[in-house]
């Protein structure tokens, strides 16, 4: 019980390390499923949306469950990747990669999802005419036009995956300079009556979560502004 | 309206508290209410002041401090002694006679532990790996758990090769689970003693309680969950 403001940085950046690369991969996947999502009927679209929901309802720790058992080593993909890698899925940096992408997933398509649909199609129909291919006009159209629903969607996936305790602390196993996260040091700094400690990572936390948060609201409300003029 | 005796234990003695606790009813008439949970935690919201009667922790050190910080009404006492154990799934794993060996070879890639920092079970894992002469080697295999029950959750799910836990976890000797159990040696490690604590504005009822803990029928409880009798 040390009172000392040292501050370790290691699990602040591997939280922000990790966070960064789940953002440019959900934005990744995320964009091609809201697209599906928003322009195309098909039967059954409810139960797809539903199912990339859950994540919002599974208690983190559920979800980490189901990942723990999916990757493990009696399981088909982890006894694939033990095959080819030699290491497991769990506790690795890419298991735990996995994990927040799926449990961030919904944060990442939905804003993108409701900027697609809010979109005046006869934008999209104007470019179609005008000779452009899906790709052209969803590149040159419908992207810029939902811009402010893509960043929406990268900043929340990123805050949501900083956020993260419980799916990383059934997935992860807590290692020092790997898998170790700012939330789960954090806990641990608590459990062993380190509080000095915790209190100045989650001040860090606290301060770099509200700086996300409002970097959303500004650009969401200087972007209206500009779409409105 | 009364509330019930609450016990606040470690979760690792959960299994075995139940059970004590349920015999205790049926001689007494009294009441008993469980929570559990780690002992950090459990210890925070006592310092919080949690309305509990009685602190069953999973180390020594948590009780002591809340009795020197006037949180107790007596003295700490000691209510359990844990062991620890070596568990794997993989049947195709066998160790007798040469743990040592295959824990630093290339067969096991992950060893599931509790966490050294918050967990006496996880403490007392590393200093049996230790004393085994292996700690710098299986170092980078090591995986950390909340606690005991997550460590052995890893390898139940194949995502480790092996686990060192409670035995008390398994709850006993006997119930491997579908794995395969082995007991390391308890001069590897100092034996893991569980304290307790009553805590001040308890219930008066308390104390017999914790009497009872103490007592031959709880002794026989603890034991058959694998904790050590001294």
């Amino acid at each position: 019980m040390d009172g000392s403001l040292y501050i370790d940085w290691v699990p602040i950046l591997i939280s922000a390390k990790l966070a960064f690369v789940t953002t440019i991969a959900l934005i990744i996947l995320a964009t091609p499923v809201a697209y599906i999502l928003a322009f195309r009927k098909f039967r059954g679209k409810a139960l797809v949306e539903a199912v990339f929901a859950l994540p919002i309802v599974l208690p983190p720790t559920v979800l980490g469950f189901f990942v723990l058992i999916s990757i493990g080593s009696f399981s088909p993909v982890g006894q694939w990747y033990r095959d080819i890698f030699g290491s497991t899925l769990a506790f690795s940096f890419v298991g735990i990669v996995i994990a927040s992408i799926l449990y961030s997933f919904p944060f990442a398509v939905q804003p993108i999802q409701n900027a697609f649909s809010a979109m005046d199609p006869k934008l999209i129909d104007a470019a179609r005419t005008l000779g452009c291919s899906r790709w052209q006009t969803f590149c040159r159209v419908i992207v810029p036009a939902s811009r402010v629903g893509i960043v929406t969607g990268a900043m929340l996936s990123f805050a949501h995956t900083v956020g993260e305790f419980g799916v990383v602390l059934m997935v992860g196993g807590s290692i020092p300079g790997s898998t170790k996260v700012a939330s789960i040091a954090i806990y641990e700094n608590v459990e062993t009556l380190n509080y000095a400690q915790a209190a100045t990572m989650s001040a860090v936390m606290l301060a770099f979560s509200f700086m996300i948060l409002s970097a959303v609201y500004y650009y969401n409300r200087t972007n209206n502004q500009l779409a409105i003029r | 309206m009364a509330r019930p005796l609450t016990v606040a234990v470690a979760s690792n003695a959960l299994k075995p508290v139940s059970e004590i606790a349920r015999l205790f009813e049926q001689e007494s008439g009294l009441k008993i209410r469980i929570v559990h949970g780690s002992t950090g935690k459990l210890y925070t919201q006592i310092a919080q002041g949690a309305p509990f009667d009685i602190f069953l922790a999973a180390d020594r050190e948590r009780p002591e401090l809340l009795a020197s910080n006037g949180f107790a009404r007596g003295e700490p006492f000691t209510y359990a002694r844990g062991s620890l154990a070596l568990w794997t799934a993989r049947t195709d794993l066998n160790l007798t006679g040469r743990a040592k060996a295959a824990l630093s070879g290339d067969e096991v890639l992950r060893v599931a532990i509790a966490n050294p920092d918050t967990a006496p079970y996880g403490r007392a894992a590393v200093e049996a790996l230790k004393a085994l002469g292996i700690l710098t080697d299986i170092n980078k295999k090591l995986v950390y758990g909340e606690n005991v029950a997550q460590a052995f959750a890893f390898a139940a799910t194949g995502n480790a090769d092996v686990a060192i836990i409670a035995l008390s976890v398994l709850g006993g000797k006997e119930k491997k689970r579908g794995g395969e159990l082995y007991i390391i040696d308890r001069a590897l490690y100092g034996p893991v003693v569980q304290d307790g604590l009553i805590i001040k504005d308890s219930l008066d009822e308390a104390s017999s309680f914790v009497s009872f803990l103490q007592g031959e029928t709880a002794r026989t409880v603890f034991e058959s969950y694998g904790y050590l009798l001294e």
